[in-house]
């Protein structure tokens, strides 16, 4: 109990620092809030322009892809807030063999290098990708029982949590391949999959996507749960990748760690 | 003028010095593009029942996606040197440039250009690969002529890219931080431009919105021509609109560049 104490103690300070920090690069704090705003615009518009041309997609129509759509841009607005920013700073840590430094101090070194730099901006924004679910559930047209709500909100921040851990084992290969970006830009590149509904991908690519690089989970299983039946298998499926992926980040982190050679590396 | 050669060898050597990153970089980006827009208009025509949506059938929407991802590819430059102006402006090291005896906006449009010759290496082999898999749709326009000019338009269309980016990343003269700038012009250069879909689909306010924008310029009009589906005149047109932009955003990026070099404080920030 003390160390989750102490833990949550050292998040508020984090939190505390970064509200400081941004306050003081002001034009920087407005401008990344209208950044991300942009995204969740564009983000909403592809839907429509494409549901000018379609009833359905996936399986789904529009007021259930927008619940969907506030889902992932839920998921970002969570990693923007808590991860991001940490896993963008971690390949050149390893590379100029700063990570030293957390590593001596007496914490455990990856919460500390994945939670150290909270955006504060960010945080703005997942209140905005809030207001467009808000936006998404009154303009369906049945109702979705609260606990569905609360579920669906549980398993997004759960899918944030699971994109987190797919980055930061790609991130993670800075260690190996000294370069600058690991290749966590892969994990950005490769989330166009999880921006889209699991339903319109089919064999081997759809299988991969639910399972070696689960990108479906991340928004799309959550807005089944919510807008569909509850389905025990497919809420098992995400918690267990979840849990698997979370082991292998905890493994891998220690192997890395094995063979980091600090400022050589 | 050697170094004009000196500086391209010196951007082509360190875009291939992490050479797996390089290419794993390139191969992902492309094929989560392409599969994803695949499945996603695969999934739209079942559900239609049609052949033929907007002009497009599926094999010719890939082509688009294909010509989109790549050719923005060569647009962009890769963002090298280029990207690297504010960084430059923030860390003092503008004062080298400042010193040697070339332009310094010159050097990086050299740096961009080396980037963009990658650029089309990498369309070419892509396209190889994607044809021999996949083959050409039956109603395609696809030629070795409208290839060669899609490359032709990517290239002097980058030029339009570099100067909207030169322009932008100059705002570090005056502010802390300009990524982001960068990051919303490059999202909305993705939409606008056509990228994430054919401005063919857009609704009549949106063709509109972006018709008074370069954004169409710089993915939209480089792979209709890819795809053949420009005539002559509209290229034509689109050419004109191309020389009005640039001739605009020359006289505006040698106004910032004017004005941020007095600005400069030679120490960073």
């Amino acid at each position: 109990m003390r160390v989750v104490l102490r833990y949550t103690r050292l998040f508020g300070y984090f939190v505390a620092f970064s509200f400081s920090k941004f306050f003081e690069f002001r034009f920087d704090f407005f401008m990344r809030i209208l950044m991300d705003i942009i995204y969740y615009l564009i983000a909403i518009s592809f839907f429509r322009i494409l549901f000018l041309h379609t009833p359905s997609l996936g399986g789904w129509n529009e007021p259930q892809m927008m619940i969907f759509v506030a889902g992932y841009c839920m998921t970002d607005a969570i990693n923007m807030t808590l991860f991001s920013n940490n896993l963008w700073h971690l390949p050149r840590f390893i590379n100029k063999g700063d990570l030293d430094y957390y590593l001596l101090r007496p914490v455990s070194s990856l919460f500390f290098l994945t939670l150290r730099d909270f955006a504060a901006n960010s945080l703005i924004n997942l209140f905005c990708t809030f207001g467009i679910l808000v936006w998404a559930i009154l303009r369906y047209p049945e109702p979705l029982a609260a606990a569905k709500i609360l579920l669906f909100l549980l398993l997004i921040f759960n899918g944030s949590l699971l994109f987190c851990g797919i980055n930061m084992i790609m991130t993670m290969m800075a260690f190996f391949s000294h370069s600058g970006q690991g290749f966590g830009f892969m994990a950005w590149s490769l989330m166009r999959f999880g921006e889209r509904p699991d339903r319109i991908y089919q064999g081997w690519t759809r299988r991969i996507l639910t399972t070696l690089l689960p990108f479906s989970l991340i928004a799309s299983f959550p807005t089944r749960l919510l807008i569909e039946d509850l389905d025990v298998t497919t809420l098992l499926h995400l918690l267990g990748i979840t849990i698997l992926f979370f082991s292998m980040v905890v493994w891998l982190w220690n192997f890395s760690l094995r063979h980091y050679t600090s400022a050589s590396s | 003028m050697k170094w004009i050669k000196m500086v391209a060898a010196m951007e082509l050597k360190k875009s291939l010095t992490y050479r797996v990153h390089f290419w794993v970089q390139f191969v992902g980006h492309v094929g989560a593009e392409l599969l994803v827009a695949y499945f996603l208009w695969k999934a739209v025509f079942e559900t239609r029942n049609t052949t033929s949506i907007g002009g497009f059938s599926l094999l010719t929407m890939t082509y688009y996606y294909l010509f989109s991802a790549c050719s923005l590819r060569i647009v962009r430059g890769g963002e090298g040197e280029a990207g690297y102006i504010s960084t430059d402006i923030y860390d003092g090291s503008l004062t080298r440039y400042l010193l040697y005896p070339l332009p310094f906006l010159g050097f990086k449009y050299v740096a961009h250009l080396a980037q963009q010759g990658i650029g089309i290496l990498q369309l070419l082999l892509v396209f190889l690969f994607v044809s021999t898999v996949i083959g050409f749709p039956n109603e395609s326009s696809i030629s070795l002529f409208t290839l060669m000019a899609g490359i032709a338009t990517s290239l002097f269309v980058g030029y339009l890219y570099y100067l909207l980016q030169v322009c932008i990343e100059m705002v570090a003269f005056w502010q802390d931080v300009v990524w982001n700038l960068m990051a919303m012009f490059r999202m909305t250069t993705i939409f606008f431009g056509g990228a994430v879909l054919p401005l063919a689909f857009f609704p009549d306010w949106g063709r509109t919105v972006a018709h008074f924008t370069p954004f169409p310029l710089l993915i939209s009009y480089p792979v209709k021509t890819f795809l053949g589906q420009i005539t002559l005149f509209e290229w034509l047109e689109s050419f004109a609109l191309f020389i009005g932009w640039v001739l605009f955003l020359t006289l505006l990026s040698r106004w910032i560049w004017t004005r941020g070099v007095k600005q400069y404080s030679g120490v960073g920030i």
